[in-house]
């Protein structure tokens, strides 16, 4: 074991894995603070370069672009009152008022510790977790593992805005687009029109980048933005001083209560930290003992979201790699560069790449520190980047896009199919519809069909084997409550939009006479 | 508008059902057993039974149809009108044109005009600030692809 994390280390701690965090770890942030310019959607595009380096040289970076990113959007939120991604959409209520009263270096720096501390504790979470759950999923045969992939498949719903059955539509494009090449078990061909190079299905990185890079391209194009109006960070010295230890001292119960929320909420599948910023944030706001003061410039408005935003990273990766089961886009993103590196994500990592699991483990550690002190030492540059204008941004970020898309297979299909799916991706926004379950149910439905194959063989066609496997049968009755209570609680919103509609009709009445 | 959608959805999935999976899904001779487990294994089970969810969903779409403008109010969505059809439809017309002319002409020669249109479309007028960026990222990204991962991007009229 000794021998394996001494392997580990030497790795990440030589030159190339250490700038490849910080390089991914800066261009995580900027991509984060620059509003329309997501973390996914730096992964998707940035992907395709670390297939050619080795798997700790190349997962690191990601990792970096994944903190820096989710740190990142913080910085916008705070200095022009627009998250830089829906991560940090709760730090806008107290950290943008905090820089309109000449404190925004407080609240940047309150975010720097914070999202530091929560993403401290959300790598202990994965390290601690991660293991054990392994091995019991080691235990796992086909009939569980498509027990609970189907089970992960219901998280899908969760991921609805505010129309399931227009959730439900994307993730159902998501299987068909999934199905489409040969079919690795029958070796029967699907859906390929007669375009050969369909026949090997269609990539995945092209596909990400054209939902996530180039969608969010025409989305923001569509918009006219022009130059943003960014806070200027002078300010009283004195009101903008804070300390570590003063977050960890003073806030402890909130820094404590948030990373909780984080980790949890980032552990299960399908919740990621655009939810745990409003639930830790909530929760604060409850806990406060002056509630009033929150949505004014409170500094726990800032600490909470931020520790709870951060403390999913590590977390998210817990079903990723015990199970090989991306729980959110950003892990399924890296699902698809770990299989580009001959990793399988899955509890068969634990045992058969134990050097590349210690290496991850250290790196996120390190991607940690890199955010922290990059954070720190950047604080003033972020006036100047956020003022970059969008007419020459976006073109270069498309660009990087059609490169990236370019590079997987030497291939201008792909590129074709990265703009393809651009177009889709806005169309889809512009309509209401959701694009991470697409991306979710294009990845697990090939596992869940495998599964389900691979455990009918095993059976001689017996649909038995799912209820007899005492595992299988939990997930599946787990999937059963799970969908139950989705149809309750859209029913329960139906019923109290019903229950609205004529108040609010009253009371237009009673305006109107 | 959800009406329509819905309406279009059931016909889709129908026409999906009946005329793509049947033209589009090459039978394989092994099968896995007979009965319900070997239909589910089959490389028919999963497109039809997306078809099949795509017809019930687009059913409830429709059922539960609002007008456009209730949709938006909701949060739904956001508004398209002429400026972002212009701007949407211009910036992928340029990508089209692009990706039409990668090959013959190829990519140093190509992207910085992509790239200098894109930016003038969407309203940039610092010209020198435009030109120095428009050469400066595609050779940046294109030695860094030849010697940095050794992919050879389309070197077209220069190759």
């Amino acid at each position: 074991m000794l021998d394996q994390l001494a392997q580990a280390a030497a790795t990440v701690f030589g030159w190339q894995a250490l700038a490849m965090i910080l390089v991914g770890t800066i261009l995580g942030m900027v991509v984060g603070a620059l509003p329309g310019l997501t973390a996914t959607m730096a992964m998707a595009i940035f992907s395709p370069l670390t297939f050619f380096m080795p798997p700790l040289v190349g997962i690191p970076f990601l990792l970096g672009i994944y903190k820096g990113g989710t740190y990142g959007g913080s910085i916008s939120a705070i200095l022009i009152g627009t998250p830089g991604t829906a991560s940090n959409a709760a730090t806008v209520m107290d950290g943008f008022p905090m820089a309109q009263q000449g404190r925004a270096g407080k609240a940047m720096q309150t975010s720097i510790y914070a999202s530091t501390i929560g993403d401290l504790i959300s790598n202990l979470v994965l390290v601690l977790a991660a293991w054990p759950i392994a091995v019991i999923a080691l235990k796992f045969g086909p009939a569980e593992l498509f027990a609970l992939i189907l089970f992960s498949m219901t998280i899908i719903a969760s991921l609805a805005g505010r129309s399931l059955p227009k959730c439900l539509v994307s993730a159902t494009f998501g299987v068909l687009l999934a199905m489409i090449g040969i079919d690795t078990i029958s070796g029967a061909s699907r859906l390929t029109f007669g375009v050969s190079e369909l026949q090997g299905g269609i990539s995945y990185i092209p596909f990400v980048i054209g939902l996530f890079g180039l969608g969010e391209i025409f989305v923001q194009v569509s918009k006219r933005t022009g130059h943003l109006t960014v806070v200027d960070l002078k300010g009283d010295p004195a009101a903008n001083r804070v300390t570590f230890r003063e977050i960890l001292g003073k806030y402890k119960l909130t820094v404590l209560r948030s990373s909780l929320i984080g980790s949890g909420l980032g552990a299960l599948p399908g919740i990621g930290a655009e939810t745990s910023c409003w639930v830790a944030y909530a929760m604060a706001r409850r806990a406060s003992r002056h509630p009033e003061r929150f949505g004014k410039g409170e500094i726990e408005g800032v600490i909470a979201p931020e520790v709870g935003n951060n403390a999913v990273c590590g977390a998210s990766m817990v079903p990723l790699l015990a199970f090989g089961i991306p729980g959110d886009v950003v892990t399924a993103v890296m699902l698809g560069a770990f299989i580009a590196q001959g990793l399988r994500p899955g509890p068969l990592l634990f045992k058969e790449n134990i050097v590349e699991i210690y290496g991850i483990f250290i790196t996120l550690f390190l991607a940690t520190l890199a955010m922290f002190v990059v954070a720190k030492l950047s604080v003033r540059l972020w006036v100047r980047v956020l003022q970059v204008p969008a007419g020459l941004l976006y073109p270069v970020v498309t660009m990087l896009c059609l490169a990236g898309a370019y590079a997987i297979n030497n291939s201008l299909f792909d590129v074709g199919i990265a703009i393809a799916f651009g177009v889709v991706g806005y169309t889809m926004r512009m309509a209401g519809f959701e694009v991470a379950p697409m991306v979710l149910a294009f990845i697990l439905a090939p596992m869940l069909e495998q599964s389900l194959a691979q455990s009918l063989m095993m059976s001689h066609g017996n649909p038995l084997i799912f209820v007899t496997r005492p595992i299988a049968l939990l997930f599946l009755v787990l999937t059963a409550v799970s969908i139950a209570l989705y149809i309750r609680s859209g029913l329960r919103a139906r019923l109290l939009q019903a229950a609205e509609v004529p108040v609010a009709e009253r009371h237009g009445a009673s305006e109107r006479q | 508008m959800d009406r329509w959608l819905g309406g279009a959805l059931v016909l889709a999935a129908l026409l999906f059902y009946f005329v793509v999976v049947p033209a589009e899904v090459v039978m394989p001779r092994f099968q896995v057993g007979g009965g319900v487990g070997g239909a589910a294994a089959s490389p028919l089970f999963f497109p039809r039974l997306m078809a099949g969810l795509l017809g019930f969903l687009g059913v409830l779409i429709f059922l539960r149809g609002q007008s456009r403008a209730e949709t938006l109010h909701a949060g739904e969505g956001f508004a398209f009108g002429q400026i972002q059809a212009i701007r949407v439809g211009g910036t992928a017309a340029i990508l089209a044109v692009y990706l039409a002319l990668l090959d013959p002409i190829g990519y140093v020669l190509l992207t910085p005009v992509a790239l200098a249109s894109l930016s003038l479309f969407l309203g940039f007028r610092r010209r020198l600030t435009l030109v120095i960026v428009a050469v400066a990222v595609p050779v940046t990204i294109y030695l860094g692809f030849r010697f940095g991962m050794k992919i050879l991007l389309p070197e077209g009229l220069l190759g």
